[in-house]
């Protein structure tokens, strides 16, 4: 089956004061037609910088690209800005993380989504304003033909996401990629948010690329899990791979230090000791290794991305460790984690820009 | 919205009020400020003066001098103590002068500040950006007379393009717009440099708003983006300067560009009148700039309710 | 272990002690116009009849999704807001209404910290700087070694007093913000959503530091957030709010173990669990629709809008908040996780608001 996205050995450079940040380095994943693939990382892993690049966003004079992210028959990191506004809004739908910066204060909710219809599809005004407000009901907004009319600001967080969505359906999109969606909601809407993600993915079969930094959301939707840190993808499987059979140390920590309602109260909560490495001075081996409890002298050593048999397995970590080894360290007291000699870990590490 | 409108004209009759007496207390405390000892003449003896003083009033206090005073400029019977001519039909005169050249001037300036600001918002950091900015800052900091007579000396003597003074009614359009060409650029000049400064700066912003981003991730036309996302939201802090600017400029702002051009308006009036410390004309002119700044704030910020929804509806959480 | 504020603890083992702060039926109203060409006006009822109490070397939980008032009566609590009712009091003595020369001594007692703490630390300075300004009120004296220490306390290095905000990662930050708040030997922190700028690693790192400064300095803390995952790491009681009043008081485990106010249930139930068979099998109630306006909160129970189990009597009379044997407090009418004993012990609890019914819930069918 050919895959709906192919990203393929993505890199992405920006020069800036200091230097040359690589935000993406050889970053490859695929996306299947219906697919809802979750990345998952922290600041500065480079998931949304990922994500942008997709959508040919973060071009400019400053940023440099290499590797391929083919749409079809169309490469979108060599693609023409012409070719680009096509696929942008068309073929591929983006919504952001906050929505409530997200939409233009200064025109009404039901035109910025007929303007997105009408930069695709050569379709009259009123035809498409009708399309804009049966989008707005069908994304659970009431008295949507009154409501196209409003402006942003007169929209709650939670509605104003909505409006965002039905503007991404508007030209029926194969892809629809979401950066951080619910990030900025209260958790009650976040539920319902991705509620209605899950609803229009089974109903239209896009393909999903969900952003976030929050394995519970992951949990909840993904159907296939990349984890990011610090531009690389260090691990990279189906969601019972990723929760039930971790590879990466990064990984352990990640679902440790998730505060679970589901399990007893920790004495301590888990974490991850230190911070992120910078950008712009990677670490020369394995980049997670400075804040890693079992790194070793191979460790030293960048790893590559790997499976136990590529033949069979689609479960890929970047990780020195033995695969048996792994399993038998990835449980601290009885959970999934990674030890922590305590609470000196904080102030160390470079301070990060 | 009438309400607010109705809010901004009563606190333009206390504006106007302040501005009128403070305008009224400073000619009564300079020197030489007395009005009769000019209008009795140069071989006048105290008893003429005494006696102008006693038709004009002069003698009675200051408040009740300026009530005398205001009731003839709202009655329009208030004349000059220099010339005896009546105040009102002199500013009549003299308003559609400083209006064509604000109103000519301020087309220049809003069309070449966004142009340029926009150009030099859309690149900045680029030479396109650098190259704007020092026009700009040349634009701002040369005397605006300067620039002036440089097109005179250029363009009158010798292109003999353009003449070098003088006004042409609109009865005229052509004369008109011939005549006025020179001061509109001089006084464009100076606005065109701070709009294009502040657009440029609004434009960096409104680029790193998410929304911009939002409308390019809907694969709208580079053009559609700037046009209707970038430019219309930047156009905000432009608008409610405009009006102060307009209004200043109407109030007698122009005095410089009118003296060089030997244009009869507000500006040259207010000049001739401030030096032969004639209070009549001197307060009328404040009073009518002091009203054009409410005005003129006042509609720019119904415009800018109009552009900008949000201020609209406050208090929305 | 917290009592309600004008009680006489009718709870086990009484308590002689006067607790660090106290409010007594706290309301705080902005006043709301909904145009700026003139429209018609109200009052935002950020935070409505709430009465709570903080026993020393206590943290509380105040929970509850934005505009639900916590923030407010938060800064109420230590009087960056003056309330428009009620009482606020520190160590008994009453400062409700104490003007800034009044407040000054007690402000070193009651600290805040805020989200963001990019925002709330002063660009320009160092770290010398911000937290040197707040060590000379302090009686602890403002030399380097103090400075050194509370930078260690706070997990820093001494090398980092010299730097500005900006060269801090999110985490480290938030640790300045810490050691500034500390600097003046408080009594009281008001936490107002630590963590939740942070990463997820990042933010249990930031959580076990203030659970160790806690135990070190004996303080106590008021943690503000807006979902029920973080704060069951630090709360000893946890109060849930919804549209300004407090609609759930409990000990923290068991508002986990058992929730009594629906809304606590639907807040629960919409925190993802990182496990995709336990999160996706386990049954959920969620609040539906959208939160009303503060402006003009519904009549009766404020959660019957997105209530399930909303019935008529929820639509009429504002429920009471009622003490269940044990400690638990809830506000409903319908109370989930009860049993007809609860409800036969039941009483209406002293932090009641004011305005709301005298009828304690009955067992169902009876």
């Amino acid at each position: 089956m050919t895959a709906l996205l192919a990203v393929e050995h993505l890199q992405v450079e920006f020069r800036t004061e200091e230097g040359v940040l690589r935000a993406v380095d050889d970053v490859s994943f695929e996306l299947q037609r219906g697919e809802l693939l979750g990345i998952v990382g922290e600041s500065g892993s480079g998931k949304s910088v990922t994500a942008m690049t997709i959508m040919g966003l973060t071009r400019g004079p400053n940023a440099s690209f290499s590797g391929r992210a083919v749409l079809g028959d169309l490469d979108l990191v060599t693609a023409s800005e012409r070719q680009l506004e096509r696929v942008r809004g068309g073929r591929v739908a983006m919504i952001f993380q906050d929505p409530m910066t997200a939409l233009n204060p200064v025109h009404r909710v039901g035109d910025q989504i007929v303007e997105q219809i009408r930069a695709h599809q050569s379709e009259n005004r009123r035809a498409a304003m009708d399309r804009a407000v049966d989008l707005l009901d069908r994304v659970g907004i009431p008295r949507a033909k009154e409501r196209a009319r409003s402006y942003p600001h007169e929209f709650s967080g939670g509605m104003r996401q909505r409006v965002m969505i039905a503007m991404a359906l508007s030209c029926s999109p194969e892809i629809l990629i979401a950066d951080e969606p619910t990030t900025a909601l209260d958790v009650t809407t976040q539920a319902q948010i991705l509620a209605e993600i899950g609803t229009l993915r089974k109903e239209l079969g896009v393909g999903v690329l969900l952003i976030t930094h929050d394995l519970g959301v992951i949990a909840d939707v993904a159907d296939r899990v990349v984890v990011m840190y610090a531009g690389q993808v260090v691990e990279q499987g189906s969601l019972s791979d990723i929760f039930y059979d971790p590879r990466h140390p990064y990984t352990w920590g990640l679902l440790g230090s998730v505060p679970r309602l589901d399990a007893d109260r920790p004495e301590r909560l888990p974490t991850i000791p230190g911070t992120p490495p910078s950008l712009l001075r990677r670490p020369t081996g394995c980049r997670f290794a400075p804040r890693c409890a079992w790194r070793f002298e191979a460790c030293s050593r960048p790893p590559a991305l790997k499976s136990d048999d590529p033949e069979t397995d689609e479960h890929t970590g970047r990780c020195w460790l033995d695969l048996d080894v792994a399993r038998e360290r990835r449980v601290v007291g009885g959970t999934l984690g990674l030890p922590v000699d305590d609470r000196t870990t904080a102030g160390g590490g470079a301070a990060n820009p | 919205m009438a309400r607010f409108v109705l809010r901004r004209l009563g606190s333009a009759v206390l504006v106007l009020f302040a501005v009128s007496i403070l305008t009224f207390l400073i000619f009564e405390v300079i020197p030489n400020g007395n009005p009769a000892l000019r209008l009795a003449g140069r071989t006048a003896t105290p008893a003429n003066i005494a006696a102008v003083e006693r038709i004009y009033g002069f003698n009675k206090p200051v408040y009740v001098q300026y009530v005398r005073t205001m009731e003839q400029i709202f009655t329009g019977k208030i004349v000059s103590y220099a010339t005896g001519v009546n105040v009102i039909s002199q500013l009549k005169q003299a308003l559609p002068v400083t209006a064509s050249l604000v109103l000519g001037a301020a087309v220049l300036w809003l069309f070449f500040g966004i142009v340029l600001g926009l150009l030099a918002g859309l690149h900045a950091g680029s030479t396109i950006d650098t190259g704007i900015s020092a026009l700009n800052f040349l634009g701002i900091s040369a005397p605006s007379f300067v620039i002036g007579y440089v097109l005179i000396y250029v363009f009158s003597f010798k292109l003999h393009v353009f003449p070098s003074s003088g006004y042409v009614g609109l009865a005229d359009p052509l004369g008109w717009a011939y005549h006025l060409a020179m001061p509109w650029v001089s006084l464009a000049i100076l606005y065109t440099g701070i709009y294009s400064q502040v657009l440029r700066a609004s434009v960096v912003d409104t680029l790193n708003e998410d929304f911009v981003r939002t409308a390019r991730a809907k694969g709208l036309s580079h053009r559609q983006v700037t046009l209707h996302h970038v430019l219309r939201t930047s156009l905000i802090p432009v608008v409610s300067l405009s009006g102060l600017d307009i209004a200043a400029v109407l109030g007698g702002s122009a005095i410089i560009i009118e003296v060089v051009f030997d244009l009869p308006g507000i500006g040259y009036y207010a000049s001739q009148s401030i030096g032969a410390l004639d209070v009549p004309p001197v307060l009328v002119i404040t009073l009518f700039g002091a009203f054009a700044v409410v005005i003129f704030s006042t509609i720019a910020d119904v415009v800018y309710g109009l552009l900008d929804p949000r201020i609209r509806v406050a208090g929305s959480r | 272990m917290m009592v309600p504020a004008t009680s006489a603890a009718p709870q086990s083992g009484a308590h002689d002690k006067v607790p660090l702060l106290e409010l007594e039926h706290l309301q705080m109203l902005f006043p709301a116009r909904a145009a700026a060409f003139g429209g018609k006006r109200g009052h935002v009822h950020a935070v409505d009849d709430v009465s709570l109490a903080l026993a020393e070397g206590e943290t509380l939980g105040l929970v509850g999704e934005s505009g639900c008032g916590k923030t407010t009566l938060a800064r109420c609590a230590v009087r960056l807001l003056a309330p428009t009712a009620g009482k606020v009091r520190f160590r008994g003595a009453d400062i409700t209404s104490l003007g800034p020369r009044a407040m000054r001594p007690y402000r070193k007692h009651m600290q805040i910290v805020f989200q963001d703490p990019q925002g709330s630390l002063n660009p320009r300075k160092r770290v010398r700087q911000i937290i040197g300004a707040a060590l000379e009120l302090s009686a602890g004296g403002s030399g380097d070694d103090r400075l050194r220490m509370l930078l260690d306390q706070v997990g820093l290095n001494p090398e980092h007093a010299n730097r500005f905000p900006h060269e801090f990662s999110g985490g480290q930050r938030q640790r300045i913000g810490v050691a500034r708040a500390l600097a003046v030997d408080p009594q009281l922190i008001v936490l107002d959503e630590p963590v939740s700028a942070l990463d997820v690693s990042i933010q249990a790192q930031v959580v076990n530091l203030l659970d160790d400064l806690q135990d070190e300095f004996g303080l106590s803390y008021i943690f503000v957030a807006h979902d029920l995952s973080v704060v069951r790491h630090v709360s000893d009681r946890i109060a849930v709010m919804y549209l300004g009043k407090v609609v759930e008081l409990s000990p923290a485990e068991e508002l986990y173990r058992r929730p009594v106010h629906p809304y606590t249930l639907g807040l629960l139930g919409s925190i993802p669990i990182p496990d995709p068979v336990v999160s996706r099998s386990r049954p959920r109630q969620l609040p539906r629709g959208e939160l009303p306006s503060p402006i003009d909160p519904p009549a009766g129970c404020r959660f019957h809008t997105r209530c399930p189990g909303a019935t008529d009597i929820c639509r009429e009379v504002e429920p009471p908040l009622t003490l269940y044997p044990g400690g638990h407090e809830a506000a409903c009418h319908h109370p989930l996780n009860v049993s007809s004993s609860d409800i036969a012990g039941a009483v209406r609890s002293p932090a009641a608001s004011r305005s709301s019914g005298s009828v304690v819930p009955v067992p169902p069918g009876g």
